[in-house]
């Protein structure tokens, strides 16, 4: 099929159509695709318009949640991008701890406001037991196939008197005063994980300090942790008094996006270390290092289960140097 | 024929492109109002006001004007940006808004001429259309164009990627004409190109376009030519030669001083300039859901946006252009065939060769290529969407035109037994296949930015897939109602990623209340929001810890995606 062209001057359209060879019946029944695929095109658009969700279906669906749920159980939304909807709407369904969870390992159900099939991924492996559709919204109630029971969570005791905090740098400790009540200055891109209102004050320096705040991880999501920044030639510790021991102590750490992902050349930091002692014993360790995210691990308490301790993670690392670490755990 | 017909000939099709232009500029002009003030035009608004009141000195106390201290003080803001449309944004507020009040709106008095560029990209193109092959397929080519959703967001802008894109069309348009000879048209390309120069920095690779081009069409003449001891150039490249840098540098004052080294025998202005552009940062872009910040950029990046952003049917039209042109194209670069030592494909070129000396098709086809070529390297960065290869959209769509053109023959063709009266099939199909365009584009608005095409999924389908919602933050300007009616007196705004500049265009156009401030601190005042970008999950996380409430109290959506959420502080009034 050869197009005849306007030269110096242009072809009027007639000409240009005229001067085109006859064309095989089949293409000219193969043109007719092109006003089909605008067709396709107009539908599928009043399509993807007509399947968006109204106020209205997420308020019928924050009304059904909150008829079958009961306390402690985790309301979240599929797929994750619909998640500031999902706390708008479900606002009271939604407490902090539950939007910046670590997992959802201790939930033993799981409302799940779905729109397009999306799939969440903390809740890979549950069982739907119920699904309602709300308009383009299907909730579905998933449950874990094995809930864990929590006995202790660090992050709900970060503060005196259930904690205390020391900057250990030489042979004495130098406990960490607590600050409560503080204005959280800061804010916007590229500024991290903002510094907390309530915190272990440890120097002048923004980032020197052991208290909860919500970093964003690798995958880009918000973990509420405690934040330890390791230091030069020492270890950043925090002490929980009186902890109910259980058979283990899990829990998860990271480094906030911007640090963890390295610079525009590609340069990373070192590893960070964990360590967990439970009355000045060591129960176990785990290191991160750059490019491992939100990193969970277990750490064996058997020989200390059904008792109380003291428990005390300490932070290292090396190269401390734009090591913006948080660490959560929980025993159970 | 008369010379009153022969006229109202050669008029009738500038009459069209003219009206094309005008009908979009007027859709441009009524839904400005509801558009948000973006990043950019943040800054420009900055600098072509410095530049406004240099040319105001300059009218009244040129001497004064003309000293290197009130040229730097004036030309320093943005100088890592040429001048010509800051100088038209300032000119039009100047004189449309400050001094005559013709626009009460000052936000559109700065935007006006970028959508004058927007519209002029329409004639132009149409006119390119409509001489190289039909009257239906340029206008198809420029309907298709004004409508391609990421085109109608940009052109309603005070920025410079729908004006560089208008003024590569323009160049190669000019080029185009200069083949055919006369001095007027070389010497119009050369003009051309300087504005396009003085426009954005992408108008750099123009010579190589040109130059490929006419090695590709012309090598049988080159070759001939040189064993002649001749090198043939066209006249059009050395009008570029002489004229462009000179109207680039006539036409930015901040370049007439140390323009290429400071008395200190330290790199000049232009080094300086080049230098911002050639280290240009590398800023934050989602993609399939991964954030890309540093090189190695996804190969398929411009290509997987191309096809997510620009409607379905205008890229069908394409791939039917371009098909169908391919032939033609080689035709027109069978001379490069000649340069190698085998008789036979000698042969057979001299056989094949065009009758168009000017390798129009090669030269639309280029025009498509070169602007795209840059995102053929992985280190290219890919922060700017789909706006930095603007300049390959007008040509897309010149394709796009070739192809529609086609398809309404063969079913005029085939439907020629059944509908009798002529052209109503074209037409009919050409509403059908501008349709779509028109469709997406009214409904992006004002998020043009977060639509995607039914190809993707629309909106929606982008979310799932992980593509970027949104940059510049110029969705606040969606929420000045909800701020209007919601916020106490006086209420301080943590306002994310909208600039100063931008909210205070909103006051100042009465669009925001005038009580409601700014803050810098995300604990600072009554609300925060955040503009949902992967790479800014972070301000979110910082806002739950200043509030200690993950809910926001007000989420603005498109098509039921996220794209500001807003929060209210908790210990705020």
């Amino acid at each position: 099929m050869t197009v005849v062209l306007a030269t110096a001057e242009g072809l009027s359209s007639a000409a240009a159509v005229e001067q085109s060879p006859p064309a095989h019946p089949r293409w000219r029944f193969a043109a007719l695709l092109v006003p089909l695929v605008a067709v396709v095109e107009l539908l599928s658009q009043a399509v993807i318009q007509a399947r968006v969700p109204k106020p209205s279906d997420w308020e019928a669906a924050a009304r059904y949640i909150r008829r079958e749920r009961h306390p402690g159980e985790l309301v979240t939304s599929a797929p994750l991008w619909t998640d500031p909807l999902a706390r708008q709407y479900f606002h009271d369904l939604i407490p902090l701890a539950d939007a910046a969870r670590p997992d959802a390992t201790r939930y033993r159900r799981a409302f799940v406001a779905t729109l397009r099939g999306g799939a969440h991924p903390d809740l890979r492996g549950w069982r739907e037991t119920a699904h309602r559709d709300v308009g383009p919204i299907t909730v579905r109630t998933l449950e874990n196939p094995s809930p864990a029971t929590v006995r202790y969570d660090l992050v709900e005791h970060l503060h005196p008197p259930d904690a205390e905090a020391f900057r250990a740098a030489g042979d004495n400790p130098t406990p960490r005063e607590w600050r409560p009540g503080s204005f959280v200055p800061g804010g916007g891109l590229g500024q991290g994980a903002l510094l907390p209102g309530s915190r272990f004050h440890c120097s002048p320096e923004g980032w020197n300090y052991i208290g909860l705040t919500i970093i964003e991880d690798m995958e880009h999501r918000g973990r509420r942790c405690i934040w330890s920044h390791p230091i030069q030639g020492g270890a950043m510790v925090t002490r929980f008094r009186e902890v109910p021991m259980g058979m283990v102590f899990h829990g998860h750490h990271g480094i906030a996006y911007e640090a963890e992902r390295g610079d525009d050349l590609g340069n990373q930091g070192g590893p960070v270390e964990l360590r967990v002692l439970v009355d000045g014993t060591e129960a176990g360790r785990s290191i991160h290092r750059d490019g491992e995210g939100w990193k969970g691990f277990d750490i064996d308490t058997r020989a200390w289960a059904n008792t109380t301790r003291q428990l005390t993670i300490e932070v290292r690392a090396e190269a401390p140097g734009m090591r913006h670490y948080c660490y959560e755990g929980d025993v159970r | 024929m008369t010379r009153l017909q022969r006229l109202a000939a050669a008029l009738k099709p500038h009459c069209l492109g003219a009206a094309l232009a005008l009908i979009y500029l007027v859709v441009l002009v009524r839904t400005a109002p509801t558009l948000g003030y973006a990043r950019d035009e943040g800054f420009y608004f900055h600098a072509s006001t410095d530049y406004a009141r240099w040319f105001d000195l300059l009218l009244h106390d040129r001497r004064a004007a003309l000293t290197r201290g009130a040229i730097d003080a004036a030309w320093a803001t943005n100088h890592e940006h040429p001048a010509l449309m800051k100088s038209l944004f300032g000119l039009s507020w100047l004189f449309l808004h400050e001094k005559w009040h013709w626009i009460s709106s000052e936000g559109l008095s700065f935007r006006l001429p970028g959508m004058i560029m927007g519209a002029l990209g329409l004639w132009v193109t149409f006119l390119f259309g409509h001489r190289a092959h039909s009257t239906r397929a340029g206008l198809v080519a420029a309907v298709s164009l004004a409508f391609m959703p990421r085109i109608f967001y940009h052109a309603h802008l005070d920025c410079f990627d729908v004006p560089v894109m208008t003024m590569w069309v323009v160049v190669l348009y000019a080029y185009w004409r200069s083949l055919g000879g006369g001095l007027g048209w070389a010497i119009a390309t050369g003009v051309a190109w300087g504005l396009a120069l003085e426009t954005k920095h992408n108008a750099w690779f123009v010579p190589f376009l040109v130059v490929t081009h006419f090695v590709l069409t012309r090598a049988g003449d080159l070759r001939r030519d040189t064993a002649r001891g001749n090198l043939p150039l066209p006249l059009a490249l050395v009008s570029m030669a002489l004229l462009g840098p000179v109207i680039f540098v006539g036409l930015w004052p901040w370049m007439w001083f140390d323009t290429l080294s400071t008395p200190g025998h330290a790199p000049g202005r232009f080094q300086e300039y080049a230098g911002f552009h050639l280290n240009h940062a590398y800023y934050n872009m989602e993609w399939m859901g991964h954030n890309w910040f540093h090189p190695p950029f996804p190969r398929l990046y411009s290509w997987g946006m191309v096809l997510f952003t620009v409607p379905g049917i205008t890229l069908l039209l394409f791939v039917i252009g371009l098909a169908l042109m391919i032939p033609t194209m080689v035709r027109e670069s069978t001379g490069v065939l000649g340069w190698l030592p085998l008789k036979r494909l000698r042969a057979w070129a001299d056989a094949h060769k065009s009758d168009d000396p000017r390798g129009t098709w090669m030269l639309v086809f280029l025009g498509f290529m070169v602007p795209m070529a840059p995102w053929l390297s992985r280190n290219t960065p890919i922060f700017g969407g789909t706006k930095h290869w603007f300049p390959a959209y007008p040509f897309l769509a010149l394709l796009a035109g070739v192809g529609f053109a086609r398809v309404a023959a063969l079913l005029e063709d085939l439907l020629r037994d059944r509908v009798r009266r002529a052209g109503v099939v074209t037409t009919a199909l050409g509403v059908l296949v501008v349709l779509p365009p028109i469709w997406q584009s009214a409904h992006s608005h004002p998020f043009g930015l977060s639509n995607y095409t039914p190809i993707a999924g629309g909106a929606p389908g982008a979310a799932d897939r992980g593509l970027n919602r949104q940059f510049w933050g110029f969705t606040t300007g969606s929420l000045a109602p909800w701020f209007n009616r919601e916020a106490p007196p006086n209420a301080g705004v943590y306002i994310h990623d909208t600039t100063f500049e931008a909210w205070n265009m909103l006051q100042r156009d009465g669009r925001l209340r005038q009580d409601l401030r700014p803050v810098w601190q995300v604990g600072e005042g009554e609300f925060a929001i955040v503009h949902h970008e992967l790479h800014m999950n972070e301000v979110d996380y910082q806002i739950w810890t200043a509030y200690q409430s993950p809910s926001p109290a007000q989420v603005l959506t498109y098509d039921g995606v996220p794209i500001v959420s807003v929060y209210r502080n908790p210990r705020g009034r």
